[in-house]
């Protein structure tokens, strides 16, 4: 891996966010538009984001739901 | 420029039950707070990785909420408040924890990742599968990667990545400054990445 690819890997979040100032982010491009490697560094990164964002919700089991309730009530109460 | 002025944080609705629940009305403390029980159930099971546990975390987190709410002013979001209450309690808990034992991610160990792999024609996202629409065998993977993380990374990637907080939200809730956040969310991301990246190796091939 060269000095440049390193340095995309340690940015990439940053840059992913919008962090890098404008000659980074154009140094960070210029490398990208030679190193395949990098670009698709840089789209799998996104790509893992994604799939953070897009895991799927558990519906809280029924009773799980009436053990919190009742866990609740009995605090309420005092015991 | 920030100020240390009290800011009120919470929604008209929200701030009417904590009003009801402050001046001494309990049933207003289920309503205010039971609209986080998926959310809250969801971080404990993946930080915890089993129903059990998260079953645990929500209780307490819970329990917790009611013993502190009549001193809670509405300085945080109510979901920020009940997210550090939850990661408090999933910290102390993975103290026991057989997952994942406690170790620092280093940048280097992801420098030559992808060496020697084979190179794809086309090598942006449009080879990946999309991730709006897979089903539940990645989402397997995911949480597999998830669970491999060491805490204090996982923690970081769940409320920003997974819970959508923004790094300011995450630093407050973790008690931690806003460049360590980026720095474990950037080697939490990387991990995972790595995790996956064999499934999207055979995906992108098929």
């Amino acid at each position: 891996m060269s000095q440049q690819c390193r340095e995309l890997l340690k940015r990439c979040s940053a840059y992913l966010e919008g962090d890098l100032d404008g000659a980074c982010c154009e140094e960070m491009q210029k490398h990208m538009q030679t190193c395949s490697k990098c670009r698709e560094m840089l789209a799998e990164m996104k790509w893992t984001i994604e799939l953070c964002k897009s895991t799927p919700v558990a519906q809280v089991p029924h009773e799980v739901h009436d053990a919190l309730r009742a866990r609740l009530a009995a605090a309420r109460s005092g015991h | 420029m920030e100020t240390n002025e009290p800011i009120d944080r919470l929604e008209p609705e929200e701030r009417a039950l904590l009003d009801r629940f402050q001046q001494g009305e309990e049933g207003a403390f289920e309503e205010l707070i039971l609209p986080f029980e998926t959310p809250i159930f969801n971080f404990g099971l993946r930080m915890c990785g089993n129903r059990e546990d998260a079953q645990d975390v929500l209780q307490e987190t819970f329990i917790n909420a009611m013993r502190y709410l009549q001193g809670f002013r509405g300085e945080a979001k109510l979901r920020n408040w009940l997210f550090r209450i939850a990661s408090s309690v999933c910290q102390k808990k993975h103290r026991r924890s057989k997952f994942a034992p406690e170790r620092e991610l280093s940048l280097t160990q992801f420098y030559d990742d992808g060496d020697g792999a084979e190179e794809f024609d086309v090598p942006d996202e449009r080879r990946l599968p999309d991730a709006e629409v897979l089903g539940f065998e990645l989402s397997d993977r995911l949480n597999l990667a998830v669970q491999g993380l060491p805490k204090k990374y996982r923690i970081v990637l769940l409320l920003r990545d997974v819970e959508g907080l923004s790094a300011k939200e995450v630093a407050e809730i973790l008690a931690m400054s806003v460049p360590a956040v980026k720095s474990r969310l950037h080697r939490a991301r990387l991990f995972v990445r790595q995790e996956l990246k064999p499934y999207l190796t055979g995906r992108a091939a098929s």
